[in-house]
Formats: structure tokens, sequence, C-alpha cells
């Protein structure tokens, strides 16, 4: 082989030949993006050779860096490497990803003769090798959000990254969109300022906004030049569905449970290892029961993953993954991310995945044997899920996905961010006010909120609430902020980061090995005695004691599944558009998908009681039953908008007449129940449904107080309102619980200007009512035309709508006044008891 | 059931009446004795010596509806079911001076203190102040007066005849049949005694399971309900019989 010039592209790629590869354009056209100085999105599925598309472009450069100074100078490697270290950093947002790249990254760089070194440091390194890096940071540090953060609240980190000249984000688009995303903004407006060298290189798998994610990432204030680099990502994907036996005319969530369990063995038959998803970790138990029950012989086979499980039990599973000893995995979204598993043939899909881009990456996580096709078996929970997933199919097929909003101005992060900086050097307002608007989340920051966080770090809320005794951010006479009390240093140090964990509670057995966590509200309602499924396990309860359940195995049925708060994901708006479509063309007679064919009688029955709408329509029906008078309206646009949707209409529904409505919502669409007959005609109902004061009316129609304390949860923990609990604090710390919805009464009481409550109610309407989403449906509604249908019966989409039990009240009445008719409900309740002649109390 | 004015709740133990407030207070007509638990005080400060921002006024806000309370009653004497202070560090000059201000300004009252968990660290500080220090159980026939309840054993075997007491801060949480929950701070009232709510502004409360002799009086916005009809219980045990007026 001809001698190369180490440092050029031609070297890199003598190198890949070498490997018997030969390198894909798309990682040619990155390495010559970086070393022509530009900031970089590479766009591209997993395992598709992303890594080597983003590190190839720093090794060369560092090559020819060095190669010019041996050239000038005498001196030895070594102390050229010295003289640049440290070089790139890795972002990873999964600590458990950090270990493989660290091995991808040695790879290329011991294949091209590069010196450098590899580390990683995230949650899982010892203190010792912590200590040991930040006296001496290695070439190439691989690490996540977090600790990259802690790992700046040292004083002198920034002096050695001063040289650093490349950051990479793996999996940015994990990160858009959700506050730890945030955090990485700010860390990388840090970087930036303190290295001016550094080039940016985002790896983001196919998302609906690239250009806006792109746009977070390098931050508004970039000069630098930009591309978008397009890797390979049209992997062959086939996705087929399980269609059940007989179809319910009259469907309804989660009805076909696990009826087609069967269909599933069968499908794992197919395969050598199959991915199980389902969407919640309650139906991960449930379904792994099921699966051995049906098959006693997988045991020792099937296994089960999912967030709340011991991570030495997760550990576990994935090596066997990795292994192929494992014909299948139950798991939830665990599973979306990470490494890929070679003997994984196929995904099956238990349930909707409600949009289109988790379809997507689920089906991703199969096959990835060269040329193999990604296969997705779709399983039903209930009939009319068939006709999401032909929906996203199409819509997949389109390239249409959803894209992820981006958080702006999160003031409970920027209060934390203001105390992380502080920790061990000073700082000054001006420098950092500029400092933090580099990044797309603060941009819009204003002088006026930014002086009130870092006086709410200072001093506690604005100059007319006292916080006496409250310091954190101290400012001495030069206007240097800085943190001096050691105990706030090493706690703050400890509490940094986006990741709220719900109160939980330990399962561990007898002999203190422990399986995992349940959260407490679940836990405190067991009783010593009760049985329940976890981690695969039948367990009893022995004592709860300390936020330990303790265990051992039990015998016969489970009284109780757990469950866990988290969000059922609503239907996306992507999907909704299929779906209207979708149903458009069977209003039209066109069954064309083998999934709407198999679902046809529900939808001709749906047309034939009442009408199937078109995208031009808006189907409304007014279903009277011995129940009382049901108003069913159908937009389909997912739940959140429904429940938004639902109380807009009720609340302005009841301001012109006296009545109360209960309410009712899902992803199609949504219901107002009330006992006597809403005397309401079409045009009102249209009338109704503008998008003019609308959040004052939404706000007055919902429990907005309720909602926004539920949201205070999260913005009081990372503001650092309350802390958790950490290993050897917790007898001491006994006398500082408090919870999070005592700090937000206090606050709305004693300091009802506090900008973080403000917040709080934001991010209820961004949030818990996606306002933006919620006003595009109000637009889209108001340009078609209202189809009134008068029914004595519920049609197959009102059905679910009106035996859900989760109903939403809409009331005027005042709590007292709640209570008292709750009382004579339960007294008329129990004297008809009494006349009927049955015991009573 | 029987509601006086001022939206009092009467009941009666061992011949006894006394008056639920809807404040959290109790009152003791016969013993003029206004009675209640949990003040918590001090304890915005101990979050903030704590690096923890909360805002200043609870303590304020307690100590002025202690004041209202005491001359609604006429109250002659003051019994406080232990964790007066929330924790040694939450004592600063402000609040000492909020102290002397306010045992100055009812001068011919009578202080007395049951201990609780949380005045373990204070001891030394009461001394400057006008206040009589008991430890549980404390006797003022017929009833005796704890902050941490013993359990319902030690209660019968010892044959107090009734009991009062703090410490848990009892709160219910209701749900009518539309699913609309609230949380309340309620009077736990039992056979043989009761446990009263933390009286204290900044204080939380815990969720208790009543059995089903039990009863619950709720405080709702500024009043009191009885909601033991609209709390689920757990299985009944075996106490001492429910001597209450306004039940039979």
């Amino acid at each position: 082989m001809r001698i190369m010039h180490p440092g050029s592209i031609r070297y890199a790629e003598a190198w890949i030949q070498s490997q018997g590869w030969k390198p894909f354009p798309f990682q040619r056209q990155a390495w010559k993006a970086y070393l022509d100085g530009h900031d970089m999105l590479i766009h591209s599925a997993t395992g598709t050779g992303k890594t080597l598309a983003a590190c190839l472009g720093p090794i060369l450069q560092s090559l020819e860096a060095s190669s010019k100074r041996a050239a000038r100078s005498a001196s030895d490697r070594e102390s050229v490497r010295q003289a640049n270290a440290p070089s790139i950093l890795w972002i990873t947002p999964l600590r458990a990803l950090a270990g493989d790249t660290q091995q991808s990254l040695e790879f290329a760089i011991s294949g091209l003769s590069s010196p450098w070194t590899v580390e990683t440091r995230t949650g899982d390194t010892s203190s010792h090798i912590k200590k040991k890096q930040r006296a001496k940071l290695p070439d190439a540090l691989v690490t996540t959000p977090e600790s990259l953060t802690i790992l700046l609240s040292y004083a002198n980190t920034m002096e050695q990254l001063s040289h650093l000249r490349a950051v990479v984000v793996d999996e940015w688009h994990e990160l858009l969109g959700s506050k730890r995303g945030v955090l990485l903004e700010l860390a990388l407006a840090r970087l930036r300022k303190g290295a001016p060298h550094l080039q940016t290189i985002g790896l983001s798998a196919t998302l609906g906004n690239l250009e806006e994610a792109f746009d977070v990432l390098v931050g508004p204030s970039s000069q630098r030049p930009r591309r978008i680099v397009h890797g390979k990502h049209k992997k062959r994907i086939t996705i087929r569905s399980v269609l059940p036996q007989t179809i319910e005319r009259f469907p309804w969530a989660g009805h076909l449970g696990t009826r087609l369990v069967e269909d599933v063995c069968q499908a794992m038959e197919q395969a050598k290892t199959s991915l199980i998803f389902t969407n919640t970790r309650n139906q991960t138990e449930l379904w792994y029961q099921e699966l051995l029950k049906a098959h006693p012989e997988y045991a020792g086979q099937l296994a089960l993953h999912h967030g709340s499980l011991d991570s030495e039990v997760r550990d576990w599973v994935e090596r066997a993954l990795r292994d192929a000893r494992l014909r299948g995995v139950v798991c939830t979204s665990s599973l979306d991310l990470g490494v890929d598993f070679a003997s994984v043939e196929q995904v099956v899909q238990i349930g909707s995945p409600k949009g289109i881009a988790r379809l997507l990456q689920r089906a991703g996580r199969s096959g990835h044997q060269p040329d193999a096709e990604s296969r997705l078996i779709f399983v039903p929970t209930n009939t009319l899920e068939l006709l999401e997933i032909a929906a996203a199919r199409r819509m997949m097929k389109r390239g249409i996905l959803e894209g992820r909003e981006p958080e702006r101005l999160p003031l409970d992060l920027l209060a934390q961010h203001l105390v992380t900086m502080g920790l061990e050097s000073s700082y000054r307002r001006g420098e950092m006010y500029d400092e933090v608007r580099t990044t797309h989340a603060f941009a819009g920051l204003t002088r006026e909120e930014f002086d009130w966080t870092i006086q709410f770090a200072k001093q506690g809320g604005d100059s007319l609430s006292r916080y006496e005794e409250f310091r954190r951010l101290e400012e001495d006479d030069a206007g240097n902020l800085m943190v001096k009390d050691i105990k706030t240093i090493r706690r703050h140090r400890m509490s940094i980061g986006t990741i709220v964990a719900e109160v939980a509670v330990q399962v561990r057995y007898m002999n203190g090995k422990n399986l995992g966590n349940v959260e407490e509200i679940f836990a405190s309602k067991l009783k010593p005695g009760d049985r329940f499924l976890f981690a695969g396990k039948l367990l009893e309860l022995v004592r709860l004691h300390d936020s330990v359940a303790w265990v051992r195995k039990g015998k016969g049925t489970p009284t109780a599944v757990p469950r866990w708060v988290g969000g059922r994901m609503p239907l996306s708006s992507q999907l909704s558009d299929g779906i209207r479509e979708m149903i458009e063309e069977a209003a039209l007679g066109g069954y064309r998908e083998r999934e709407i064919e198999a679902i046809r009688p529900v939808l001709e029955l749906q047309r034939e009681w009442s009408h199937l709408p078109r995208q031009s329509e808006l189907l409304l029906e007014r279903i009277k039953t011995r129940d009382g008078f049901h108003l069913c309206i159908y937009p389909f646009d997912g739940r959140l908008v429904h429940e938004g949707l639902a109380a807009i209409l009720a609340y302005r529904l009841s301001r012109q007449q006296s009545i109360t409505f209960s309410l009712a919502a899902n992803d199609y669409g949504f219901m107002l129940h009330s006992t006597k007959d809403p005397q309401v005609t079409l045009e009102q109902v249209s009338r109704c449904l503008h998008a003019e004061d609308l959040e004052s009316d939404i706000t007055a129609g919902l429990n907005a107080t309720e909602m926004a304390k539920r949201q205070f949860r999260e913005i009081a923990r990372i503001a650092g309102l309350i802390r958790s609990s950490f290993p050897g604090e917790r007898r001491s710390g006994k006398h500082l619980q408090v919870s999070s919805d005592l700090i937000y009464e206090v606050f709305t009481n004693y300091d009802p200007n506090n900008l973080l409550l403000i917040q709080a109610k934001k991010e209820v309407l961004r949030k818990q009512l996606q306002w933006d989403r919620l006003q595009q449906s109000l637009r889209r509604i108001s340009n078609t035309s209202l189809v009134w249908r008068d029914l004595q019966r519920p049609t197959p989409f009102a059905f679910a709508l009106v035996v859900d039990r989760l109903r939403e009240r809409l009331s005027s009445e005042s709590l007292a006044d709640r209570i008292r008719r709750m009382q004579e409900q339960l007294e008329l309740a129990a004297s008809k008891r009494k006349q009927l002649g049955t015991i009573g109390r | 059931m029987t509601i006086l004015e001022q939206g009092r709740f009467k009941l009666k133990y061992v011949d006894e009446s006394i008056e639920l407030m809807p404040t959290g207070a109790l009152y003791w007509p016969s013993r003029h004795t206004l009675i209640v638990a949990d003040l918590h005080l001090g304890k915005g400060t101990t979050f903030q010596r704590n690096g923890i921002p909360i805002p200043d006024g609870t303590d304020q806000v307690t100590l002025q509806k202690l004041q209202s309370d005491i001359e609604a009653t006429r109250a002659r004497d003051i019994l406080i079911l232990g964790d007066f202070i929330h924790a040694r560090i939450g004592w600063n000059a402000t609040l000492v001076d909020k102290l002397n201000g306010f045992f100055h300004g009812n001068p011919d009252t009578r202080w007395q203190l049951v201990l609780g968990n949380h005045d373990r660290g204070s001891l030394s500080r009461f001394g400057q102040f006008p206040i009589e220090l008991f430890r549980a159980p404390y006797v003022v026939e017929p009833f005796t007066f704890f902050h941490e309840l013993p359990d319902q054993e030690e209660l019968v075997e010892r044959e107090f005849q009734a009991f009062m007491a703090g410490h848990i801060h009892p709160c219910i949480s209701i749900r009518d049949s539309e699913r609309i929950g609230a949380r309340l701070k309620c009077f736990w009232c039992q056979a043989n005694g009761l446990v009263l709510p933390a009286y204290g502004e900044f204080t939380g409360s815990h969720r208790i399971e009543p059995r089903s002799q039990d009863r619950v009086i709720g405080i709702v916005e500024k009043e009191l309900i009885d909601v033991t009809d609209l709390v689920s219980r757990g299985a009944p045990r075996h106490v001492k019989k429910w001597e209450s007026s306004d039940r039979s």
C-alpha cells in the first residue's frame, strides 16, 4: 500500500477498504463537510455507519494537525497529544450506549493509527475515575448531558476544553423536545463560548422537522456554515397485521385484551428472536404471563424488559439478546433505543403505536443482518386500531413523519443552570445573560425574566416577597455571582438534571435482592399477603417499610398488577390526517388495505346507522339512551385535543343554559353526557367551536388548578424546590420532606407572582392540552360542515365513549356544595337500599 | 349532627362536650381550653436555611389564626399537642420576636405544650417563653393528651378514658361519582378519642384509613363537614363504645 498523507479523506477510505468495506457516499460527504469547517446534522437510521461518518472527520483533522506540528518541531507524539487534548466530546442520551460507542471509536482510532485515548464518563463511572478525569481529560470523551453539565460545573474544566474541536450529539431526536435537550443546549452554549473552534455534529433518526432540529442544536447565533447530510435510511420495512377471527362491531379500548396470544406465539415461531413491544409496563407484565401460560416451554427463552426493572435484570436481558439466547423479549419503549441486536429478526407491536415515527423506530429494531428487511407484526388491542396501523403505514410510505417541538423558556431549568454555573467559579449577570441567549430555548428570554431567575436563585422570589434565610447564589460587591455554601454545592451537584422520577418503592426479596421499583401510590394500596405481578414473577407482599416492599414468591393468582403513571400517547397529528383520509375512502366505498377490508363490517355499520364523515365534514351524533343524552363529536385529533375541545364546548354550552355535563374523550372523538336534554341546535354547536377567547374559556372549563399542580411537580424538582433524598441522607432529611402540591399552595398564597407558577400554567396548556394542535383543530373544524344524526343507540364510533368510565365533569358548584350533594346522593342510595329490604350499613 | 355557631361541630366524649373548629382547633368549653396540634413554626425558615426557597409569611398567618381563635373562644388555656416548632434551625430573631409579641399580647393565658418529636431540638429555647412543657401522656380528666398516638392495645390496656393527639396530620381524599377528587384535612374521631389536623399553614397531610366506627370531619374551605360516609374504609376493629351526643 502506498503511504498516504494521514489526515486526508483518501487515507480514511484506504483504511475502510482494507477492512473489506466500501465507504458510503454520505460518509464521504460528512468527512468533507467537517474538514471544510461545517456544522452538520447527519440523518440516518441506526446501524448504517453513522458513528464512522461522525468520528472520522475529527480524527483526520487531528492527524493532519499533528503531522504539521511534527514537521515544524521534532517533539514526539506524546507531547503533541497532550497539547491537543481533549479534542472530541461524544454525547449520548443513554448511558448504556456509552460503552459501545467507546468501542466503535477505539476501533476507528486504532485503525487510523491515531494516538487518541477514549474514555467514558456517565453516572456509572466510579468517583475515583471521575476524579482522575477532572485532572486530565482524555482526547475523546463519551458522556451524557447530565454528566457533561456536572463536569462543566468544575472550575478547571473549560480551561481543559478550550482546544475542543468537535462535539457529537448522538440520537439528537431523542433529546429534542425535552427539558433534557435544553440542559444540553445550555452546556453547548458554554462549550462554544470557551472553545471558539468547536464544530457541532448531530446524529438523528428521521424526524418531521429536521431543519428545526438542526437550528436548535447549533443555536440561533451560529455563524458557522452548516449542512444536513442524508444517510442511508431506506431499509425495506414490511408491516403485517394479525387480523382477529371475529371482528367486534362495537370496539373499545383494550377490549381484545390478550386474546390474540396464540397469534403472537405463531409469529414468534417464525423468527429467531422477536421483540414484543407493548405500550405500557403494565401490559408488558400481563403479556409476559399470558405467553408463558400458553407456551410453558418458552420458560428460559422469553424475557421481560421495562424501565422499572432493576438495571441488573435489564443488563442481563440485553446481554442475552446480544448473545442470541432468547426467543422473545416483551418490552416497552425501554428498548426503543440502544444497541442493535443482530439476532432480532422481527418486531411484534401490541396496540397502536399512535405515531408514525414510533412505528418506524420500532420496526427498525429488527433485521440488522446485511440486506435483511425490518419486519413488524401488528397485533391490535381493539378492532379500530387496524384503521390506525393502515393509516400509519400509508403515511410512512409517503415519508410523512412527526416532528418534535423544541422546549422554550423553561425557567426551572434556567434556575438550576444559574446555580450550576456558580458552583466553583463566579460569573457576571450580563455575560451569563448573553450566553444563555445563544441557545434556541432561551433566545427569547427577556432581561426581566433573567433577572427574576437570578433573584430567585439568590434570595427566593422577587423583591416584594421575602425569603429571609434563603441563600443559594451569592453576589459580591463587584457583581460576581457564586455559590459559597459547601453543603449547597454538594447537594446541588447531586440533583443536576431533568429526569424526574415518581416517588418509587423498591421491590426486594427477603434476602435483599432488588427486583426494581413500583410507584408509591400502587404500593400503598397493597396489604401484606397481596399477590402482584412484577418483573415477570408472581410476588407476595410480606411488608412495606421505609420505601421498600419486601416480597417473596407468591402462589396462586395475582390480586393486582402494578400500574405506572405514564404518558399514554395521544394519536399524532400526522396519523390523524391519515385516519381521516382512510375514513373518507371508506365513505366512498374504497376498502383498499387488508386491514380496512377486515374492519369493513364495523365501518359499514357506522355508515348504515349514522354516517362516515369525509374530510370536509364533522360528524355529530346525539344519542338518547336510558342513561341520558350523549353528544358525540369525532374530529379524530387525538385524546388530548379532544379533552380540550370537550371542555370548551361544555363550558360554552353551559353558559347558554343551566346544565351539567360529564365529559369523555378518546383518540377519535369526545362526548358530552347530560341527564337532561341539552336543547342545542347544529348552529349553536358550530358557533361554539371557534378559537376566540380560547385560553380563558379552557381555563374556566377545566380543572386548571389541579392540572397546574400536577405540572408543577416536575418544575419544583428541576428548580430545586424539592430535594430527592440521597443515600445516607434519609434520616436527617426528614424535616425537609415536602410535597410539590404544598409548595404550590404556599407559592400561590405567599408569592403569587412567582414565574414558576406561571410556567406551570403555560406547560399545562402546551403539554397537557397540546395548545397549538388544539388551535389548529378548531381552525380546521371551522372549515368543515357539521353532519348531525339523532340516534337511539350508540354507533361503533360512539360505543367506546359511552362506556368509557373516565369522565371529567364540568361543574360550577363550590367544593363544599359538591360534597354536600355527594352526601345527598349517598343518602338517597342508602334509603333505597333499605326500602328494598337489603341489609343496610 | 350538631352544628354550632361559626361552623363549629359539637361532639361528646365521656360526657364532656367538645367543639371542633373549622380552623383545625378544638375547644373544650368546660375547661375554657383551646387545643391545637402541629403548628410547625419555623418550617419555612428551616427550608430556606437548607437552600430551598419557601416564601416567608406562613408563621405569621398561623399565629394570626391562633390569635383569632383565642379571641373567638375567649379561651383561658391553650394546649398544644406537639410539634409547636418544626426544627432547631428554624429559630431566628424574627421568630423569637413574633413569639414574644404573641405571648405578651395574651398575658392572662396559660400555655401548655405536650412535646412532640419536632420540638426535641428546641427544649432550651422554650425556657425564655411562658410555656409549660409536658411529656405525653398528659392527663387532664377525662382526657389524656398525646402528640403521637400510642397503639390501640396500649390505649385499652392503660384504660385511658379518652385521648386526643396530633402528629399524623390526618387528611382524607374523596371522590364523587363523577370522579372529581379533593383532599381535605380532617379531624379523625375514633370511639375513644380523636386526632386533630395539623394547624400550621405550611404543613402537609397524611391520608388516613378510618375504620368503620370512626367518623371523619373534614375541613372544606372555611367549613366543617361530616364526610364519614364519603370515605372508603378498612375492616372494623374492636374498640370502646362510641359515646358522642349526636349519634343515636
